[in-house]
């Protein structure tokens, strides 16, 4: 593994690596080494020597940092604050079983979002500026320190995302906003219908009370969350944040229309903070198994029939965050990818990425949902512009990324 | 002055109002209506207007021109429908203008920093309409401030069952809700407009406008024939008849009958609003504002003594293959489009020629109009074949050039697409057609509790493709972020006529994030035909707080604190004290002129959470010494403390022509940057008034200037370079939310390296490899591939 200790390292290794014909494969410390189409490359080439919190100036609620370092790091410092990043990034290590320090490259170059994601946005959306080392070796600017900035092409969003396949972060720039001081869950419970209680989700979202967390934990995972301490059955939950008397407010507004669903209850702020972590994190898979694991994202409304369609022919089990629009799915058996991406397109689109499953099941499986033909090539043409020769993880995305 | 400058030369042609809407001229951030300033008007104000609603506007204003420009109201396509000849019935009319016409002016009074009029119109002595008129102010160099009534389709979209919004966007103007008027003056009128305006919602009118259309119809009589001459009465089906008759229908008046009048009867309100708002379609669309004939000696119309600010940037050459193959191309795109849907002659082609940037000019070598994405499609591979430029174009309200087409290009417009295709509460999206105004989205769901966030200040006129395009910010993006936080998915033709969709009801790419690129791409990658947008739920009130402090810094600092005491407000609106002055000599809105620098901050949420919120804010604005606090107990309070700064640019422009910079600069740079920006355009002998969304670092510095003096405005256009530079050079960026466009293209390389301009036009290339895609813009013309 090479680990350079300077953005200018990285630039010499990768420059090196393409006059040589080898291949690299970019990643900060493993912990999403799931992600993708299994490939093999000459080296890789890890962001962990590239460290530390650049510049940070919580009045103006940016954060500057190399890519190599630890979440971890990142949170606390944010904490220290009473800052956090939005978007609520994810840690895989329970779902894929790996080891080791999130980066805050990793977060990035996979777009890695949480349950306030439908309404805060994702990753991509709270970066606002990048440095990376592109497929020739040159170091690329793109982006800046402001939340307000249409400059040229938005390259930074096209980094994100990109599992490592068009460039080298080595320095990420991002948006942060205050820790809302209060947090609470409104539970509904006993909807065992997924449908209704998509209704439900929907609903609530058309209520003026901003909902920051929409998700339906059907009865098979209840018992993974709070330690067991949820009722027995389904539960619906919404997460209302920030200042206490809004949250008051909002609870009761929300409590009063939701109670036209099913029994309502709530969880006061040190639950709800542990419950949308679990939900973060997929706590019901962190299983320690291979069984297939599918990441779908849906519109919120179609969630529910593509696993009604799908348990007819399959054995899953699923939990539903983003109002219903992102599935985690766990295939009891085979990924079954062609009938879940079948069904996907059927209800109108969208796209389902396996993050985990056996290695013989990942060989035969496309990770990414397989992207239609035109958009394909222009996504090659775009590879090609950043990556020349092709020598960042060829593949890792699709046949011919 | 602004207007001295943009009327110049040109014959402005003007339609009258709506009680409920009003244009909005220079009131608001920056300039928010688009360049070619022409208006036309509907059939039914043609009549009135030759025979009273310029006298009206004579009485008004004391006078029938301002500077060397006429003012007239005109509708060519009726007149082209009769054969009759332009120049002479403009000509006509004028002598007409001491005709003392069947209208009362109930008062001519300033409200909300704009001169108001409220006029009635009677035909037969029976009350036709009432309509308003929004004083816009200009005056040359010599003249004392004259006002000019500027119009806006708001009656005919009345008459027509749209909405007066759906022809602004066509007019190319931007309306704004009056605020309720709180001057003594005029309070009686005051009441009139809050009953009939300012308490109601933009869909509840519309859906009055639309009832009293429906009854007028159902009061025809009932046979056929009759029917069809009785329509001629109806304002609505006489221009939807002159339309007709333009488009070649042998039987026009048979077919608007059949469109909407047998609807009326036949299928219900619901259904004959659905036919109605075709025909609005159908009329609004062929309304291509048309330049005025230039076949008679006396209309200042010329195209050689444009105004220019200066000459400094510079278009690409035009090709010279595509110059001489004109009329082959012309006639090969004629081809390919339905009849109406091709401009080609001079003179129609003329309204294209800019944009808001209306400094720079070039008249295009034809302009598309297609509906659907399959004619799009057609089109760009057509081009692409041939290398023909194209240059998109929403509503043309790019305050930095990005519309601005060149000579040998094509102007794709977007503007006939303009259906909303599918709204979806349960998923919270719209699927729209590129077309469609931003505030259209908004308009479209409001009645359910919904909106669209981003909300550009040139929300009434420009289109969501343009939004696109540009990645469009707004005075709420604080809170809810832009364009492409708010964009979920785009149907969109590449260069080669490939359809392809990017994204969709789902979050997140399934690949790379081509979505994310593609947006605030200033129509360099493609032409985004549809878009799938979030919806949010509308919030139950907002209440603003105005504060004075003693200098700019304070007032800075207070910005930081609030934001890092983890409230946040919907919006944050800084203004300096020359922009305290410029205002409150304008609008007399109570700003306190003891103060140094003044914050509105607004917050949104339920009246508990309001007050908590606002509780929280004053509190900490005491830290920071405030000397003027003032809150709002009522609706009309609030208008007030919003009054002087949506006056802002209208006001500024009073005093000066002025150039508006878009720089964004770290929260923390900002009373540096303020200070260094009156450094350097006192340097140039300039003066300089800031007005601008303080919560994001988006400045909008206005450098005040003398239009009529080059070397002046040489100047101007110095200083603000050096201003962005300063922008950059304190870690920002040369441009917030107006775009790169042609403005900053040459500048471009003061914020970027080499590497990083090179990286991002390879980037470009794998989209559009020949360079025809709006081709002049972004990148600087020097170091191309």
């Amino acid at each position: 593994m090479l680990i350079p200790n300077s953005e200018a390292d990285a630039a010499y290794v990768i420059r090196t690596a393409a006059a040589e014909n080898k291949t690299l494969a970019l990643c900060g410390n493993n912990t999403r080494s799931g992600f993708g189409n299994a490939v093999e490359t000459t080296d890789v080439v890890s962001s962990r020597g590239l460290t530390g919190i650049v510049d940070y100036e919580p009045a103006e609620m940016v954060m500057t940092v190399k890519a190599g370092t630890p979440v971890a790091e990142v949170e606390a410092a944010l904490a220290a604050n009473r800052q956090m990043m939005s978007f609520e990034p994810m840690d895989h290590r329970g779902i894929m079983g790996t080891t080791g320090e999130p980066t805050i490259g990793g977060v990035f170059a996979a777009n890695v979002s949480g349950p306030r994601r439908f309404v805060s946005g994702a990753a991509r959306d709270s970066l606002l500026g990048i440095r990376f080392v592109n497929g020739r070796g040159e170091v690329i600017r793109a982006g800046g320190r402001v939340m307000k900035n249409v400059t040229g092409l938005d390259l930074v969003k096209l980094l994100a995302g990109s599992q490592g396949t068009l460039g080298f972060l080595t320095e990420v720039t991002f948006r942060v906003l205050p820790v809302p001081p209060v947090v609470e869950t409104i539970v509904i419970s006993g909807l065992w219908d997924d449908a209704l209680a998509a209704k439900a989700m929907a609903a609530a979202m058309a209520m003026p009370v901003e909902v920051s967390g929409a998700a339906h934990l059907p009865a098979s995972v209840i018992g993974r969350f709070l330690r067991g301490s949820l009722p027995d059955g389904e539960a619906t939950v919404l997460r209302l944040e920030g200042l206490a008397a809004s949250v008051s407010v909002r609870a009761e507004k929300l409590k009063a229309v939701m109670e036209a669903f099913g029994p309502v209850s709530r969880l006061g702020m040190e639950d709800s903070q542990a419950l949308w972590r679990e939900i973060r994190d997929v706590q019901p898979y962190a299983d320690g198994t291979e069984r297939p694991l599918w990441c779908v994202s849906v519109a919120p409304s179609a969630g529910h029939q593509i696993v009604a369609a799908l348990r007819l022919e399959a054995g899953v089990d699923v939990f539903y965050d983003w109002q219903g629009g992102l599935i985690w799915m766990r295939m009891e058996a085979d990924p079954e990818a062609e009938l879940l991406r079948r069904y996907i397109r059927a209800l109108g689109g969208g796209h389902a990425t396996l993050v985990r499953a056996s290695d013989t099941a990942r060989a035969g499986t496309a990770a990414f949902e397989p992207l239609p033909d035109a958009v394909a090539a222009l996504s090659a043409r775009v590879k090609q512009k950043l990556d020349p020769a092709g020598i960042f993880s060829p593949g890792k995305m699709a046949g011919i990324l | 002055m602004f207007f001295a400058q943009l009327f110049k030369n040109r014959l402005v042609v003007l339609s009258a109002t709506d009680s409920g809407l009003f244009a909005q001229l220079q009131l608001s951030d920056p300039v928010p209506f688009a360049g070619p300033f022409r208006f036309v008007g509907d059939a039914e104000n043609e009549v009135d207007m030759r025979l009273g609603l310029l006298p009206c506007l004579c009485r008004i204003t004391g006078q029938d021109r301002i500077g060397d420009r006429l003012v007239l109201f005109h509708h060519p396509v009726m007149r082209a429908a009769n054969g009759e000849d332009e120049a002479a019935i403009i000509e006509d009319t004028v002598a007409q203008q001491a005709i003392a016409g069947p209208q009362r002016v109930h008062q001519d009074d300033v409200v909300g920093g704009i001169a108001n009029s409220v006029v009635e119109f009677h035909i037969g002595g029976k009350l036709l309409f009432e309509t308003a008129f929004l004083m816009g102010v200009a005056h040359a160099a010599d003249d004392p401030p004259n006002h000019f009534p500027v119009g806006l389709g708001g009656a005919a979209g009345r008459h027509l069952g749209c909405h007066p919004l759906q022809l602004a966007a066509i007019f190319q103007i931007v309306p704004y809700r009056l605020p309720v008027p709180t001057d003594e003056v005029d309070e009686r009128r005051g009441k009139d407009l809050a009953d009939d305006i300012g308490h109601k919602s933009a869909a509840a009118m519309l859906a009055d406008q639309q009832a009293a259309g429906f009854k007028l119809l159902q009061r025809l009589p009932q046979d056929r024939p009759g029917n069809v001459e009785a329509l001629r009465q109806f304002p609505f089906a006489r221009q939807a008849l002159a339309v007709a008759q333009h488009a070649g229908q042998d039987q026009p008046l048979d077919l608007v009958y059949d469109l909407v009048h047998s609807s009326a009867m036949r299928d219900g309100q619901e259904k004959f609003m659905r036919h109605v708002c075709l025909l609005a379609d159908l009329s609004a669309n062929t309304l291509i504002p048309h330049a005025c004939s230039t076949g008679k000696k006396s209309i200042p119309v010329s195209r050689n003594r444009e105004m220019h600010l200066t000459e400094a940037i510079r278009f690409l050459p035009p090709r010279a293959a595509v110059m001489a193959r004109r009329e082959t191309i012309i006639g090969d795109l004629a081809d390919l489009l339905p009849p109406d849907c091709l401009i080609h002659e001079e003179r129609e082609l003329v309204p294209f020629e800019t944009d808001a940037f209306i400094s720079y000019r070039r008249v295009p070598l034809a302009v598309a109009l297609p509906r659907t994405t399959a004619q799009v499609a057609a089109i760009m591979k057509y081009c692409n074949r041939y290398g023909i430029p194209v240059v998109p174009r929403g509503a043309g309200t790019s305050l930095s050039g990005g519309a601005i087409p060149q000579e040998d290009a094509l102007v794709l417009g977007l503007s006939r697409m303009s259906k909303i295709l599918e709204v979806d509460y349960a998923n919270r999206t719209a699927t729209v057609q590129a077309g469609v105004t931003n505030l259209n989205i908004s308009e479209a769901v409001g009645i359910d509790g919904f909106f669209y966030a981003p909300d550009p200040s040139s929300q009434l006129a420009c289109t969501i493709g343009g939004n696109i395009g540009m990645n469009s910010g707004g005075a709420h993006c604080l809170k809810y972020g832009v364009t492409t936080n708010n964009l979920l998915g785009v149907k969109m033709v590449l260069v080669d006529g490939t359809v392809i969709e990017l994204g969709g009801k789902h979050l997140d790419a399934a690949g790379y994030d081509l979505l994310g690129l593609v947006c605030g791409s200033e129509g360099q990658l493609g032409i985004v035909t549809e878009a799938t947008v979030r919806l949010i739920a509308k919030p139950e009130g907002a209440r603003p707080v105005l504060f004075g402090f003693e200098t700019s810094e304070e007032a800075g600092s207070c910005v930081s604190d609030i934001i890092g005491s983890g409230i946040i407000p919907v919006a944050i609106e800084f203004m300096d004290k020359p922009a305290i002055e410029i205002c409150e000599a304008f609008a007399g809105a109570g700003y306190p002129l003891d103060v140094g620098a003044l914050l509105i901050v607004e917050v949104e949420g339920s009246e508990a959470e309001m007050d908590a919120m606002l509780a929280g804010i004053v509190e900490i604005a005491r830290l920071h010494q405030v000397k003027t606090v003032r809150e709002c107990q009522s609706a009309t309070e609030a208008a007030l403390i919003w009054k002087g700064r949506k006056s802002a640019f209208g006001a500024t422009g009073r005093i000066a022509d002025y150039i508006c910079m878009d720089g964004t600069v770290p929260l923390g740079k900002l009373s540096y940057v303020l200070q260094k920006t009156s450094e350097i355009t006192d340097s140039f002998g300039l003066r300089v008034a800031n007005v601008f969304h303080a919560g994001d670092g988006n400045m909008h510095p206005l450098i005040l200037f003398n239009a009529n003096d080059p070397e002046d405005a040489a100047k101007a256009e110095a200083a603000g370079n050096e201003i962005l530079k300063l922008c950059v050079d304190a870690g920002g960026c040369l441009t917030g939310e107006h775009g790169v466009g042609i403005e900053k293209r040459d500048l471009m390389r003061h914020q970027f390296s080499e590497a990083d301009l090179t990286q991002q036009m390879a980037v470009r290339a794998a989209f559009d490899e020949g360079w025809i895609l709006n081709p002049s813009k972004v990148f600087p013309l020097e170091g191309r591939p």
